[in-house]
This record gives C-alpha cells, sequence and structure tokens, in this order.
C-alpha cells in the first residue's frame, strides 16, 4: 500500500540559515535592521516535484450477516472515532409523486422515543455518550448514520438498534415533525437557489424518478399521513439488502460481535419500489421563478443525462473538469474572472442509478443575466465541437482528479460516506480502489466523445430564479418558450406546464 | 508518527477515558520575524500549507470597509514571476486551494500532495513578495465585481442575509473596528483604488506580520530550509498591532426591524460577551448547548417541541479576538407573528437562565465539546489552521490542551455566573427580520455597470 520515500535534504540554501530551535518567546520581532541584504531565490520556472509517493486507497473488508446485512468495514486508527453508516437500498424515489417527502418525514421520526426511551430522553442518551446521530433520504436509498467515540461503540449501536428496530413513531411526534417539515418547505421557497433546482428537476424529470426533492415541497408534505410514515417505515426499514459502512478505530472482532448483538436477530425484507424515470421527452424553454427586486438571479442551464452505471462515466468526468468542474475551468474563468458577472460558475453531473442530470449553474448580477446565459452556451458549443478538450485540459484533469485523491481519506466521516455512496450508486466495494485505473484509461477521443453528446446545447433547458419584470425582455431572442413557476415547483395558470 | 492519537481498545467495557488528543507542534522564526510552525503527521502523503497575515477587516480605516477582503482576492491573480491565476499550478496536482478573511486575520493556505511542498512555498512567498509589480486595474476591477456578487449571494439574496450588517452596525459603536462587516459596502467597494493596495501590501504583507504553518506529512529540516530560501531574503516589516478599541461591557439595548424577501419572521437578540479564549468565552459555549442543543435544550423545548410558537431557535457564541457577541435567534412557526415569538422568547430565556446548568446538562454539553476537540484536529487544512490561531491569539501554537480544559474544568456555577454578568435578556441588541420586500441596497444598483 504504502511505501516510505526518503526525501532529499536541499542543498544551496541561501545564507542567513533557518531559525533555528523551537523557540518559546514568540512575542517579539527580530530587528529588522540587523539582517544583512540577501538575494531571493531564481525564479525562472516552478520547482519541480520530488518523488510521487505510492498510494493507493484503502480496500474495505467485507462480510455479511446471516439476516442479509452487507458490513464494509475499514480499520482506521488515526483518531479515537468510529464513523457508521447504515444504507438500505430504497429512498425518495419510492415516494408517491404526491406524497414526495415521506422517505425524509419517516427517517426523521425514528428517533422520536425508541425502545424503552421517549424523544427526548432518547436524544439525552445520545449526548451524553457524544453520539451523534441522523439520517439522510437521497433518492435512491436512506441513509442513518452515527459519530462517536470508539469507547461508546456498544452504547451507541444500543440506541442506533432500538431507532430503527423499535421506533415509536407517536401520533403526536408524526404531528410535531410534519408541521416542522412544511415550515423548512416554506423557509426553503424563500431562496432563490434552492427554488431553481427544485424547477431545476420538475422541468427535467416532471413528477416521475427524480423529479421531486426527496424532501418534498410544501404541497405534498401536507398530504402525508400518520399511516403513510408508519407502512413506510416498514417497507424501507429491514435488513435484508441493507448495508453497515463502518470507518475508525475499531477492528473485526469486536465489530462484528457488537453488530451480532444489537442487529443479528433483526428479521424482514424491504417492499418499497422505486418510481420510473418519465417516458415524455423534455420541453426545452426557459423556466421562469420570480423573485421581485432580486440583485442577482440563479442562472441554470440543465438536460438529462443517464444514470451512475453509464458507460461514459470517467469520459464525462474529465471534460466536465474543464468545461466547468475546477476553479481554472473555462467556465468560471470566463464569466468570473474575466467577465466578473458572479463570486462562481460551475458545472457538475447530478447522477442517480436510473437517471442524472447535468447543470451548468451560477449566481449573476442581474443585469448580466442574459449575458451569462450567452457565455453558458458559447462554452456549451466550444466544449461540443468548436472547442474540443485539449490534451493538456485531460492531463490537467486526470491530474487533479488523482493526485487529490488521497485527501479525499482525511475524515473518517468523509472516508464511511464516500463508501456509503457507492451503496447508493450501485457500485461495488472496490469501486473506488479501481478509480484510478479507470481515470487514467480515458482517452482523448473518449472524453470529446463524451463531450459531443452530454455538451450538445440544443439539449439544455434554463432556469432562471431572479426579477421577471426586469429579465423576460432580455430573453426574448433566445427563441425558448418561458414557462413561469413558483418555489415549489409549479407551473402558474397561464402558462404552459413541462410535461 | 503513524497515528495522531493512539489507538484505544474498543468495544464498551474500556472505563478508562479516551486520552485527550495531541498535536505535536514546533515554533520557529526566522531571522526576519516570519513566524513557522510545523507539526508532522505521515498519515497519508500530504501537506498543508497556511500562510496567515495578521491582518484583518478590524484594521480597516474608515471609508475602506471590505478592502482587507478584497485584497485577499488580489492575492490569486498573479504575483512577480507567476504572473496568472494562483490556481492554475494547484488544480492539476489536487490540491485544495482557498484563502478567507474574518475581522482578525487573513488567511491563504493549499493542501497538496506530499512532493510539491516546494511548489506551495514558491507560489505563497512569490506573491508575499512580489504581488504589486504586477497588479493593474483591471485585476483590480474584476476582483471588486467578483467581490461585489460574493456580497450579493451570500448576503443580499440570502434570506436573512443582511443581519450580520444589522448586528454589526448596532452592537458596535460608530469608530469601532468591528462596526462594519468583512464583507464591507459596495460603496467602499466602489473607491478601492491601487494605491490602497500598494499601502495595504506594503503595511501588512510582510514576513514579521505573517505565520507560516505547515502541517502533514513532510520532512522538518528540509521544510525549515525551504521556507528560509523562498522567505528569508524578504525584509521584516513590522508586526500589525491589533486595533485597541474601548472595551464593551455592556451591552446598550437597542431594536430595529427591517423586511427581507423572507416568508417566516425572525427574532435576532445580541449581547457582548469575553473574547476569544478570554475568561467566560467557554462558558458562553456551553451556554449555547444548554439552551438550544437537542430538543430537551431549555430553549428548543419550550419554544419548538412544547407551544411550537418557534420552527427553530439556535443560541452560538461569535467568538472574535476583540470581543464577542452571544446570539440567540428564533424564527417563527408558519402563522405566528414576530411578537408572539418574542413574547414566548423572553419568557423561555428568563426561565433558562434563572438556574445553574444542571450536573446532566453539563456533560451532555462538555461531552459534545470533548469530541469536537478529535475532529477539529484530522485534517491537516484544519491543523493548520487551528494552530496559527492559536499562536496568532495566545501566543502558544500548542494550546490545544489547554483550550481542551477551558471546558472540561467548567463548573455549572461558573457558566452560571457568566451567563447573568453577560446576558441581561431585558437589555439585547433585538434585530426582527420579517418578510417584506428587501431595503434597496445602496450602491448595489444598475448603474454600475460590469466592464
Amino acid at each position: 500500500m504504502k511505501r516510505r520515500i526518503s526525501l532529499m535534504v536541499v542543498a544551496a540554501v541561501a545564507a542567513g540559515a533557518c531559525g533555528g530551535g523551537p523557540e518559546q518567546a514568540v512575542e517579539h520581532s527580530a530587528p529588522a535592521e540587523a539582517l544583512a541584504p540577501r538575494v531571493g531565490p531564481e525564479r525562472t520556472k516552478l520547482p519541480d516535484p520530488k518523488e510521487a509517493p505510492d498510494w493507493a486507497p484503502p480496500m474495505v473488508d467485507t462480510w455479511r450477516m446471516d439476516n442479509g446485512i452487507e458490513v464494509w468495514h475499514l480499520h482506521e486508527t488515526s483518531a479515537p472515532l468510529i464513523s457508521l453508516e447504515m444504507v438500505f437500498p430504497n429512498g425518495a424515489a419510492s415516494d408517491p409523486a404526491d406524497k414526495a417527502g415521506l422517505t425524509a418525514l419517516m427517517a426523521d421520526m425514528l428517533d422520536e422515543g425508541a425502545g424503552a426511551l421517549d424523544a427526548l430522553p432518547l436524544q439525552e442518551s445520545l449526548q451524553r455518550l457524544a453520539t451523534d446521530y441522523g439520517t439522510s433520504a437521497a433518492t435512491d436509498g436512506l441513509e442513518a448514520s452515527m459519530s462517536m467515540l470508539a469507547d461508546k461503540l456498544d452504547e451507541s449501536l444500543a440506541l442506533f438498534a432500538d431507532i430503527l428496530r423499535r421506533p415509536k413513531m407517536p401520533a403526536d411526534e408524526f404531528e410535531r415533525r410534519k408541521a416542522q417539515h412544511i415550515a423548512q418547505a416554506l423557509a426553503n421557497e424563500a431562496n432563490p437557489f434552492n427554488a431553481a433546482s427544485v424547477v431545476m428537476r420538475r422541468a427535467l424529470y416532471g413528477e416521475g424518478y427524480g423529479g421531486l426533492p426527496s424532501g418534498g415541497v410544501r404541497g405534498t408534505l401536507e398530504r402525508i399521513t400518520h399511516e403513510d410514515v408508519l407502512a413506510h417505515y416498514k417497507a424501507i426499514v429491514q435488513p435484508r439488502g441493507a448495508t453497515i459502512v463502518v470507518v475508525g478505530a475499531v477492528e473485526r472482532a469486536p465489530l462484528e460481535a457488537a453488530l451480532k448483538k444489537h442487529l443479528g436477530d433483526w428479521q424482514g425484507e424491504p417492499t418499497a419500489r422505486k418510481a420510473t424515470p418519465v417516458a415524455e421527452p423534455v420541453v426545452r424553454g426557459v423556466y421562469f421563478i420570480d423573485f421581485p427586486g432580486s440583485t442577482q438571479s440563479s442562472v441554470v442551464v440543465a438536460r438529462r443525462t443517464a444514470g451512475t452505471k453509464q458507460a461514459e462515466y470517467f469520459p464525462a468526468r474529465m471534460f466536465n473538469w474543464a468545461l466547468g468542474g475546477a476553479f481554472t475551468s473555462r467556465l468560471n474563468l470566463n464569466l468570473r474572472e474575466e467577465k466578473g458577472y458572479t463570486y462562481g460558475a460551475r458545472s457538475t453531473f447530478y447522477r442517480w442509478q436510473d437517471a442524472g442530470v447535468y447543470a451548468l449553474m451560477a449566481q449573476v448580477k442581474a443585469e448580466t443575466t442574459r449575458a451569462s446565459l450567452d457565455e453558458m452556451f458559447k462554452e456549451l458549443r466550444g466544449m461540443a465541437g468548436e472547442r474540443p478538450l485539449t490534451q493538456q485540459e485531460l492531463d490537467e484533469a486526470k491530474g487533479g482528479t488523482l493526485l487529490g485523491f488521497p485527501g479525499r481519506f482525511e475524515h473518517i466521516s468523509g472516508v464511511a460516506s464516500q463508501y456509503a455512496s457507492l451503496k447508493l450508486d450501485g457500485y461495488p466495494a472496490d469501486w473506488l480502489t479501481k478509480y484510478p485505473d479507470n481515470i487514467e484509461a480515458v482517452t482523448l477521443e473518449q472524453a470529446n466523445a463524451a463531450a459531443r453528446g452530454a455538451a450538445a446545447p440544443d439539449t439544455f433547458l434554463v432556469v432562471i430564479a431572479g426579477d421577471r419584470a426586469k429579465l423576460e425582455p432580455t430573453l426574448a431572442e433566445l427563441g425558448l418558450p418561458v414557462f413561469v413557476y413558483d418555489a415549489q415547483g409549479n407551473a402558474l395558470a397561464g402558462t404552459k406546464a413541462a410535461k | 508518527m503513524k497515528a495522531l492519537v493512539p489507538f484505544l481498545a474498543v468495544a464498551s467495557m474500556a472505563a478508562a477515558p479516551t486520552p485527550p488528543p495531541e498535536v505535536p507542534v514546533e515554533t520557529h522564526r526566522l531571522e526576519n520575524g516570519l513566524t513557522v510552525l510545523l507539526s508532522h503527521d505521515d498519515r497519508l502523503p500530504v501537506v498543508a500549507v497556511e500562510v496567515r497575515y495578521l491582518v484583518g477587516s478590524a484594521h480597516e480605516k474608515p471609508g475602506k470597509s471590505g478592502f482587507a477582503h478584497l485584497f485577499e482576492h488580489l492575492m490569486f491573480q498573479g504575483s512577480k514571476s507567476y504572473d496568472d491565476e494562483y490556481f492554475k499550478p494547484f488544480e492539476p496536482i489536487g490540491g485544495a486551494v482557498n484563502g478567507t478573511t474574518n475581522t482578525d486575520r487573513t488567511n491563504y493556505y493549499q493542501r497538496v500532495p506530499r512532493n510539491y511542498l516546494e511548489l506551495a512555498l514558491w507560489m505563497e512567498s512569490d506573491r508575499m513578495e512580489g504581488l504589486l509589480e504586477v497588479l493593474t486595474v483591471e485585476k483590480l476591477d474584476n476582483q471588486r465585481d467578483v467581490v461585489k456578487n460574493e456580497r450579493r449571494q451570500r448576503y443580499e439574496n440570502t434570506p436573512y442575509g443582511m443581519v450580520w450588517k444589522y448586528l454589526s452596525e448596532e452592537l458596535y459603536p460608530q469608530g469601532h473596528p468591528y462596526h462594519h462587516t468583512t464583507i464591507g459596502s459596495h460603496e467602499d467597494l466602489t473607491a478601492a483604488s491601487l494605491d490602497d493596495v500598494k499601502d495595504f501590501f506594503e503595511q501588512y504583507y510582510v514576513p514579521s506580520n505573517a505565520v507560516v504553518s505547515i502541517v502533514g506529512d513532510f520532512d522538518k529540516k528540509e521544510a525549515l530550509a525551504l521556507v528560509d530560501k523562498y522567505f528569508g531574503h524578504l525584509p521584516a516589516g513590522a508586526r500589525a498591532e491589533m486595533p485597541k478599541p474601548a472595551p464593551i461591557t455592556k451591552t446598550t439595548p437597542k431594536h430595529i426591524s427591517e423586511t427581507d424577501d423572507v416568508n417566516l419572521p425572525r427574532v435576532y437578540l445580541a449581547w457582548h460577551t469575553p473574547a476569544l479564549y478570554a475568561d467566560g468565552d467557554a462558558q458562553m459555549d456551553v451556554l449555547a448547548s444548554v439552551l438550544t442543543d437537542g430538543k430537551s435544550s431549555r430553549l428548543y423545548k419550550p419554544l419548538v417541541y412544547d407551544q411550537k410558537v418557534a420552527k427553530d431557535v439556535a443560541a452560538f457564541q461569535a467568538s472574535h479576538a476583540l470581543g464577542s457577541f452571544f446570539v440567540v435567534m428564533a424564527t417563527a412557526a408558519p402563522g405566528k407573528s414576530v411578537d408572539e415569538l418574542y413574547t414566548a422568547l423572553d419568557k423561555a430565556l428568563k426561565d433558562a437562565l434563572a438556574a445553574p446548568p444542571t450536573e446532566d446538562e453539563m456533560t451532555r454539553s462538555i461531552n459534545g465539546w470533548r469530541k469536537s476537540f478529535y475532529e477539529r484536529v484530522v485534517s491537516v487544512l484544519d491543523r493548520a489552521q487551528l494552530l496559527s490561531n492559536y499562536y496568532h491569539l495566545t501566543g502558544k501554537a500548542d494550546y490545544l490542551a489547554e483550550d481542551l480544559k477551558r471546558y472540561t474544568a467548567l463548573t455549572a456555577q461558573d457558566v452560571h455566573t457568566h451567563a447573568k454578568r453577560w446576558i441581561d435578556v431585558g437589555s439585547a441588541v433585538r434585530i426582527d427580520i420579517v418578510p417584506g420586500p428587501q431595503k434597496p441596497v445602496e450602491g448595489g444598483s444598475a448603474q454600475e455597470g460590469i466592464q
């Protein structure tokens, strides 16, 4: 895995020498006049790197419990902490379209009293252990996670088992949490960037797979009943097919024993079913959410893509690095560093298992909305053919992805969530181990072929959250119909709704 | 050293408490006054370099609000031997690069593969030495626009985002270094000139006023030699003094109400409290947990859980070098007015502060704070910034154990004494944010134009 490289001591240090041993009194500065003038180093070119470290991502140890729970374990002792994530293989994509947010609300109910404890004492118990607990409803799965001190594994797992296996989910707590989720959804509607994201998904995927935010919107949350939550719990929170990722200061034997003790006799199979992606084509247009008086516009240019398992996953990553995936990408250098329209512009693939989105986005000064949009399309045209990815850009994308890889393994919680994401994306446990070779293998032809497909400008629609009265006249010559939506993702009366 | 903290035998039986985190650090000083902090850890083949300049928005002159931060942006626009985007050599090697400015300091950092340590020092020293030679008015104008967009994105166009400006202005009197925000005003940003940049650079961006922290997988002797090679010849300059405003020991009650593009009203209450690392600062951190961490906490339970008058409530100590402030904020539940919210908050807060924390509340809060110390030293970038912060504000880069002790040694009575000393419910600075059209932003209108 890891090989020590002896570093050579740099020769030729200019006279003056370094600061010597550790210094205690640090309040004063050395007197400047005591220094003989020194000449700085030669700076004809950037320094060459030393020999590259040989590093490979760690491979998890995997096993299956008798009840069908898969365990992915990484023993990591840099801190006396353990991060644990349990992934259930159904998530927000199993919510009925008219009750979007059901999985998230159900998950949020799990710790409202469990086992022998009511909601408040349960949370106090977690706090005494300094164990953080939380859930996250993703499109393709539900995650329940804990982060704890290593010596609190047994007590934490006891509470984790109560929460997942013996939740009380009483009616009064349901009403309380439901009202909270509705209030949060209402608060989110005031955020233009959030509204643009909601409308983007709705415009691309309607009410099918991927079309609704996993937290739901007010209209869908209001329809959820206590019975819905109880039934959805049974349909999703089951051991068979679930995976537990554990990263941290615990060895396999005590971990295996602890998991068996608390979760070993849990039986059951999930019955939830996912929505399918809509079949109808996308209606291209400008989807507008009105924020009167806004000094900035959230501008999104987006299209559908395939899901996580598409063949051009790695080539697409490479061209996107150069288009809008890095600070020095074409998009950010143009919109921010050259034009000053925005604090930052980027492009990203959001991929779920069965569908995905490719989006360019920026929050731009209101007066530059149209100009920003034109530049986004210009950069798409460039990458899709007029100015294809260069070998140098590809090399930089590979270097940036591969040489930055070890940095993704610093925090154990970050490592645990990367492995949990593999499960959500439907990838095997060795996916990260093979990742460097897959990146390395991408050719310029493959990356440009992926760009010609995914960056083709006439496949993108536009979402703008901003001051409609001020902006709509500037959008006329775009040749795209304008649809007006509310911040919940509903088409407003009088404008044509996309399917 | 392989592991930062010795591995502790796991599984329940272990009764011994987890030992505190240890971060070995050496403090060095070059002859030109440059401070160098070194902390070695070879868990991963990465190294972090942070360069901290001991200047922040508190040092800005009247009419120059936002300048320290605008200047930070200019440091990424090229320097005499590398006149191009600062990010360019780092992104193809997977470097994590950024800079931040707050009231008290400005920092620049990069995490790079360990074999690129010299590149990081080359780049940092080149901009410390030669920013001005290649600075142009075009670069200044461009970053002025970028920063104004940052202001729009993070303050004007984010729900409740303008409250930080209102809080600074209401808490601190005119002329106090914290009276204005770090992001500054459009008007002052517009007024920033190349001469301002030159003066600021020459006064503050000098070795005596800087701290270089190197954390991660590197050879100490080699790193020190490289720091000396690239920084050792620079003229020393002088350490900038922290401004010395008259200490504020009592909060003057105020109440303002502002509209914003929000759907739910929110009330902010704020009081002056002891500075970062001063006696009373950790007490306020623990008080904040007792008030709003978890459903059983003293404000969440009555306001959100029982009465359902609030959608959320949060308390925190905003710690700064020249003095801190304590904030309690609550958002109204749908259908509740700002007055209903305030009335309930006022009563709940008075009840909450009437008695010291219970032993159980102390245990719950302090266990959480103790655990957070392990988490904040895991990443090499976090650690570099933590060590230089310790050095800057306490004079001791190895302050970690003492910092932890600020929390673990606290008693319920300590917390109660300081809560009574600083938090007089009736004399808060109170800011209401209510739904309505946002106040037009001065100087932020269409007329400025883009290049």
